[in-house]
């Protein structure tokens, strides 16, 4: 809500990140544990959120597939290797596509790219988001309201269509995806780190560490960071999901990665369209895949804010 | 939310200083949008000279092609004259089939508006119902049910849950096979929303879920506040309590931020209308970008990036409106 208490238009990213509140002053860990307050973090995890810790679970497979892809998969992704539209079979569990590739395969190692794509753009849109967020929000003044003017043009294009725009400017390629993605989630989210950082600055250690003569560098770094971790890490939960829709949309229409690289989004469309109605099969396996993972981080990420909300967590027990 | 403890003079005073400041942020705002939207037409790679060069032959040879389009000028000029041109109506003409800008914009926003308002109110009906009962009933098994659902639909993604919902009656439903072709709402209202209240379901599912999740928390903000303790006190039935005190109260925020939710589902249109054949204005920015038609792309991208900061303007100041403590910041 701070954020719009600024003047500044709210965007769309922020309906579902408004809950993210700063912790203010972190909790003691108490005498018997000395966790760091991540691992207590997930821990309660843990203890209080089966269906988070479930969707936590099923993304640790994905990323096990991922990385292990090649000794999982029972064929080559791009071997063809039995007749076309074969229905799911023993030899095949789900069935080939429209040039007799193996169907499981081609999920397995699409993981990769899901992955490797959603991780990255979360990766420079989390980073970016930081950066922007922490230093418009610590310093203030000028640099603030042209950051923040910059900020309220690039939202105010609907994202699919942006990024379709940019895509189609820098060219295809899983590099371009990810610093595109990335840097518009930046944009985004930035406002949230923002907000965050403009109540932390307000508190009497910040002011304290003034008073001994602190650099700002080392207030940025030891006071403000630690105390915006909390939201940092929200942030990067809760959009991986939408980053992974978005690069299928993007590989559906044909502007991801080119092939012959897997992907789910590119595995439902262009040619393999066609297909649907002779072999429903192909068009199950890839979106089932896409659903099963982006609904997993969105449960993790759901549980992990409710733990790191210090306001959510006390609601948790009534 | 009403009741106004501030004389209500000053309460004028505040309201009209802030509009003026959030008035005063649009022309800057807009003056970026339209650099931007600039920059991205003009950065598109390949000539756009050879290719239309090659494939049409509007004109003698490439020089007097280039003239023509005006790209044999410096850049910042090309910025000038176009800005100039946009704000006299003039919002030029597509590259490919000499159509004006602004009249193939006229043909296909009501499309894409429909398309929009079905899919929010699809979403709202099922999203405000389903949010209610899961705050009321927080964290039962019937609460964490209806929460994994809200996520599900955040998670499917929207082609996918049009192309399931394409195939799935083909393939089992022979009959249903086929879907009828678009007819403008004009033509025939009845047969129009029939063909639209699918692909607004696509489009809204996610939105929904968004949505639901939104109202949610809202109602468990307003559950813990006194007043409701209060009625819980005098004793009033849940049936009064919950839809006057409670729903009506945390609907408010709600329906602000619903606005800014409009930006996704004209992104989501893109998606909806390709899979669907709807000619909309969402499809028809696909295929110029496809097409390097740049002057369609930038009157698109300008005229969509334009209503989102007028959107968010209305958003804002009725929040404002709505909640008089953003005032006093």
């Amino acid at each position: 809500m701070r954020v719009l208490c600024e003047g500044f238009p709210l965007t769309h990213l922020m309906v579902e990140l408004m809950n993210v509140q700063p912790v203010a002053e972190k909790k003691k860990p108490s005498k018997d544990t000395h966790l760091p307050w991540l691992l207590e973090g997930l821990v309660t995890l843990v203890r209080t959120k089966p269906l988070g810790t479930a969707g936590g679970i099923v993304v640790l497979l994905l990323l096990v597939t991922a990385v292990l892809a090649p000794y999982l998969a029972p064929y080559r992704f791009d071997a063809m290797v039995g007749k076309r539209l074969l229905a799911p079979s023993a030899k095949f569990w789900l069935g080939t596509d429209y040039i007799g590739r193996d169907l499981l395969s081609r999920i397995v190692y699409g993981a990769r790219l899901s992955v490797f794509i959603g991780f990255g753009a979360v990766l420079v849109g989390t980073g970016g988001a930081a950066i922007i967020g922490i230093l418009t929000g610590y310093f203030g003044g000028r640099l603030d309201t042209f950051v923040q003017r910059i900020v309220d043009s690039v939202m105010a294009f609907p994202w699919l269509i942006l990024v379709i725009s940019v895509i189609s400017v820098l060219g295809l390629g899983i590099v371009n995806l990810i610093l595109t993605l990335g840097i518009l989630m930046a944009a985004g989210n930035s406002r949230v780190i923002r907000g965050a950082v403009l109540s932390i600055k307000e508190n009497q250690y910040i002011e304290a560490a003034h008073a001994i003569g602190a650099s700002h560098l080392r207030i940025l770094v030891v006071h403000v960071l630690p105390n915006v971790m909390a939201p940092i890490i929200v942030i990067a939960t809760a959009n991986i999901g939408a980053i992974i829709i978005v690069e299928a949309s993007l590989s559906y229409l044909g502007l991801g990665v080119p092939p012959p690289h897997p992907s789910w989004g590119g595995m439902l469309s262009g040619q393999t369209m066609m297909f649907f109605e002779r072999a429903p099969w192909i068009a199950f396996g890839p979106g089932l895949a896409l659903t099963l993972t982006v609904f997993s981080f969105n449960m993790f990420g759901d549980a992990l804010r409710d733990v790191l909300d210090p306001r959510l967590r006390g609601t948790m027990k009534s | 939310m009403t009741e106004r403890p501030v004389p209500l003079g000053l309460w004028v005073r505040v309201m009209r200083e802030y509009i003026f400041r959030r008035l005063l942020l649009v022309p800057v705002t807009l003056l970026l949008v339209s650099f931007l939207v600039f920059a991205l037409s003009r950065m598109i790679p390949g000539d756009i000279v050879d290719i239309m060069f090659e494939q049409k032959g509007y004109a003698k040879d490439k020089e007097e092609m280039r003239e023509k389009l005006g790209l044999n000028k410096p850049i910042h000029v090309q910025y000038v004259v176009w800005v100039g041109d946009i704000l006299r109506g003039n919002w030029g003409e597509s590259l490919w089939n000499r159509e004006p800008v602004l009249r193939e914009i006229g043909k296909r926003w009501p499309v894409t508006m429909e398309l929009g308002f079905m899919a929010l109110i699809i979403a709202m009906v099922m999203a405000i119902p389903i949010g209610v009962f899961s705050a009321i009933r927080q964290d039962s098994l019937r609460d964490y049910a209806l929460r994994s659902y809200s996520i599900a639909m955040l998670s499917i993604p929207a082609f996918w849950l049009a192309i399931m919902i394409i195939l799935v009656p083909t393939v089992w439903f022979p009959s249903w096979r086929g879907a009828p072709p678009f007819v403008p709402f004009m033509e025939d209202p009845l047969k129009n929303l029939r063909i639209m209240v699918v692909p607004a379901f696509c489009l809204g599912a996610a939105m929904s879920g968004t949505t639901m999740r939104m109202i949610r928390t809202m109602m468990l903000e307003v559950l813990r506040q006194d007043y409701i303790r209060t009625a819980w006190a005098k004793g009033l039935r849940e049936a009064v309590l919950i839809p006057r005190h409670a729903v009506k109260n945390a609907l408010i925020p709600v329906m602000t931020l619903i606005g800014a939710q409009m930006m996704i589902l004209i992104g989501g249109s893109v998606l909806i209308e390709e899979i669907f054949g709807l000619p909309g204005l969402g499809r028809h920015m696909f295929h110029s970008i496809m097409q390097r038609d740049y002057p369609m792309v930038s009157g698109i991208n300008l005229l969509l990036a334009t209503a989102v900061v007028f959107l968010n303007l209305i958003i804002d100041i009725s929040y404002a409106y709505i909640d008089p403590r953003i005032r006093y910041r």
